[in-house]
């Protein structure tokens, strides 16, 4: 078995990601401190104000990688059902019910902070337009795969029910990507192209691009955390927490 | 004050307190949990001696 299998089968033991997982939180809170006082700094301190929308252009720091992260965590949510449904790995299933949480929690941010900045910006807080629409299609999504999940008592049981109810949202994530494209809407088209050249000068590109990146361990933290929690409330009589309860580990 | 500044500080202020909340909850849930299972090991082991 080539190594990087190795890895991979070694951390779907609960013992191991329980330890594994306990080893990295520090370090993902630590890497989001730094990368987010930074962030913070540029995009207040160093990026010039917006020539059309002032000072409340700022908002986008938090509002753009808090919808990237919604959209991203669906994505991983899915993928790790997926992964559950499929081989039946646990730990793949504890993670993707304990991220909904997390992705809800981008989602509703996103909503919120986008329709404070679209009071001064597009004087409204609120339109049904398709990019809004489908960003709180995607809010209640989350909150249908929790509510699904607590609904149902056996835990297995439970993370295969939202896991399918996951992969069938994933059919809104190119509908929210492509609805500025595909529809006459408020919100603004896409302005930061991966591949392509952004419409943003560097020094209000940059920090946003470092916030995105800080968002990604805050997740990492909060999922790993999450995870941890469930796999022990689920494993509490199983012999490796008595184990790690008697080492002194837990 | 920037008229713009009132917006910031809400947008800002709520997003910090749903992300606080998302981090804080499952680690005070952690805690509790482990602190639960300890004490509740820590019976048994007073029971079979």
């Amino acid at each position: 078995m080539n190594p990087v299998m190795k890895f991979l089968h070694k951390t779907g033991s609960p013992a191991f990601f329980y330890w594994l997982s306990g080893r990295m939180i520090p370090w993902l809170w630590a890497i989001f401190a730094v990368l987010t006082a930074w962030g913070m700094y540029q995009a207040f301190l160093v990026a010039p104000t917006d020539y059309q929308q002032g000072e409340s252009y700022r908002i986008i720091y938090i509002h753009v990688p808090a919808a990237w992260m919604s959209m991203m965590i669906y994505v991983l949510m899915a993928v790790a059902g997926a992964i559950g449904l499929i081989w039946r790995i646990r730990i793949a299933e504890i993670m993707a019910i304990s991220s909904a949480p997390i992705g809800a929690a981008f989602a509703l941010i996103a909503l919120i902070t986008g329709s404070i900045w679209g009071k001064p910006t597009w004087g409204t807080y609120w339109v049904w337009d398709a990019r809004l629409t489908s960003q709180l299609v995607l809010f209640f999504l989350y909150l249908g795969v929790m509510g699904l999940h607590s609904a149902i008592d056996e835990p297995r049981k439970a993370a295969r029910a939202a896991a399918l109810l996951a992969l069938v949202g994933v059919v809104n994530l190119p509908i929210i990507h492509f609805s500025v494209e595909w529809w006459n809407t408020l919100h603004q088209g896409t302005t930061v192209k991966v591949g392509g050249e952004s419409n943003m000068p560097n020094s209000m590109l940059i920090p946003l691009l470092v916030m995105a990146i800080a968002t990604k361990f805050y997740y990492g933290a909060t999922l790993l955390t999450g995870t941890r929690n469930r796999l022990l409330e689920q494993d509490r009589r199983r012999g490796w927490v008595a184990k790690k309860i008697k080492e002194n580990q837990l | 004050m920037n008229p713009h500044t009132p917006y910031i500080l809400v947008a800002y202020g709520s997003s910090i307190f749903i992300m606080l909340l998302i981090a804080v909850l499952p680690i005070l849930k952690g805690r509790k949990l482990r602190r639960e299972l300890r004490s509740r090991a820590a019976v048994d082991n007073q029971r079979q001696q």
